[in-house]
């Protein structure tokens, strides 16, 4: 693998774990999907241009992946109730100007975030992560095989959603 | 805080919290491990040579009979992943061109088939198709549904001349009920063609008069509703002389749905349009809600006659 193929892996493997896991709650499966991909994409690099378009091929692939994942375990579990219990992924914060009070504050919000998030419908979440992690609408909507009309629908009441359940602890964080 | 400001906010956060999830990723772990699954695959040269190797013996015989097929009638397998892919795009690009082509649909649905499909197979039908747009309109007389799209991004419309046309959005059509209806995207050719380079591993064989034989089988992990898809076209005229889908609906088979080029039509945006099967009284409905409902209902008794 050449050094500008392993620098797209650097940088958007991890941006597709953590969006596998938006979409199915846990990691370790995630992090597998999300391998596959990137082997699949790499096995064939004489076909496309990866340093290119290897974001938007990455993140299809792991969105047909993740509904495809979800679709076989449907009898065990819904995408959309929530995080599978034991797959809790919590984010410390490392942010070196927080007082202990704080960092508390912060990661008990990274938690309501992080449940709230799992609450929204798949297709809500879909959107939503893509969004809160700069895509843009057009792009969203291609990678995801929806209009944009559709895409800026469900980013529309994804974000409803969220800001409703967050609104208890806006203030508090807006201080 | 208002609406606007409080979702703002509420992203921001989401956005915030995802940057921290993503930081806390070994990404250097991450590559390891693809570099590592990677290094131990078996080479890929040739779609045929990432074959386990009990499978060997069996594609060498096929190689040799090929090769027999070759020199007797003149066709010639080409090995390469990239070929394929590359005359494959050809045929994408050449799809994409401004014309009206006009497919016979013949369908062979199996007994878990769902209902357009049953229908189809018993109204034999045609499709004009110009890039994303298209149109399926049964033949023979009487009142027929006529199924079509003005583009991807327009959704779906439903007309049953001198009663009622149907448009259906693109975030209904991803609706149980419209799902379990049918799979209609499948009717847009443009669409499978895209989803082939990305989707599918792809298998070439060129033969005598420029003829091209393309065969994609789906990639494990793909959710595409085609489990194998072949495709004849000419490297003179890349146009798709023929396209067979192997439809599939929860991992089972429902049928084959072949489309077969007649010919190439005079260009008429206007019907790919809805208006164009109604007549001026007819009512069309638009949104979701009862009247939808009922019009869907009606639909699911037509198909069902």
């Amino acid at each position: 693998m050449d050094e500008r193929l392993e620098q797209w892996v650097l940088t958007d493997g991890p941006r597709a774990v953590s969006y596998a896991w938006s979409l199915i709650r846990d990691r370790a499966v995630a992090e597998d999907l999300v391998q596959d991909a990137l082997c699949a994409l790499l096995r064939h690099r004489d076909r496309y241009d990866l340093v290119q378009d290897g974001t938007k091929l990455l993140f299809t692939a792991v969105t047909n992946k993740c509904r495809n994942w979800v679709t076989r375990r449907k009898p065990v579990v819904s995408l959309d109730a929530g995080p599978c219990d034991g797959t809790a992924w919590e984010v410390r914060d490392n942010r070196p100007d927080l007082d202990p009070a704080e960092r508390a504050g912060a990661e008990e919000l990274s938690g309501l975030i992080d449940r709230h998030l799992g609450e929204l419908p798949a297709a809500q979440r879909e959107v939503l992560h893509l969004s809160a992690t700069g895509w843009e609408i057009a792009d969203i909507a291609s990678t995801l095989g929806i209009t944009r009309n559709n895409a800026r629908v469900l980013l529309h009441r994804a974000r409803k959603a969220i800001a409703k359940a967050l609104e208890p602890y806006m203030d508090e964080v807006t201080e | 805080m208002s609406d606007e400001r409080l979702e703002k906010r509420a992203e921001e956060l989401v956005s915030e919290h995802l940057r921290q999830k993503t930081a806390s990723i070994d990404a250097a772990s991450l590559l390891a491990k693809v570099q590592d699954r990677l290094d131990h695959e078996p080479p890929v040269t040739s779609l045929e040579i990432q074959a386990a190797p009990s499978r060997r013996t069996g594609l060498w015989m096929g190689v040799a009979g090929s090769v027999l097929a070759a020199l007797l009638l003149g066709t010639w397998i080409l090995w390469s992943g990239p070929e394929a892919s590359a005359a494959l795009r050809e045929i994408v690009r050449a799809h994409r061109m401004d014309v009206d082509r006009v497919y016979r649909i013949e369908l062979a649905p199996d007994e878990a088939a769902p209902l357009l499909l049953r229908y189809l197979a018993k109204r034999p039908g045609r499709l004009t198709t110009n890039g994303d747009r298209f149109v399926v309109e049964p033949e023979g007389d009487g009142r027929t549904l006529t199924w079509g799209s003005e583009g991807r991004d327009t959704g779906l419309w439903a007309a049953l001349p001198g009663s009622f046309g149907l448009r259906i959005s693109s975030q209904e059509a991803h609706d149980r009920l419209i799902e379990r209806l049918t799979d209609l995207r499948t009717l847009d050719l443009q669409r499978v063609l895209d989803s082939l380079t990305l989707d599918y591993d792809l298998e070439i064989e060129r033969g005598i008069n420029g003829v091209m034989h393309i065969e994609g089988e789906r990639r494990p992990g793909t959710s595409r509703p085609y489990s194998a898809v072949r495709l004849v076209t000419r490297s003179d005229a890349p146009v798709v002389d023929t396209m067979e889908l192997d439809l599939e609906r929860d991992g089972r088979p429902i049928g084959t749905m072949r489309f077969v080029f007649q010919e190439q039509v005079e260009r008429r945006p206007e019907r790919y349009r809805l208006a164009s099967y109604l007549d001026p009284n007819d009512l069309v409905i638009e949104r979701t809600g009862l009247p939808f409902l009922n019009a869907l209902s009606r639909l699911v008794e037509l198909l069902s006659e």
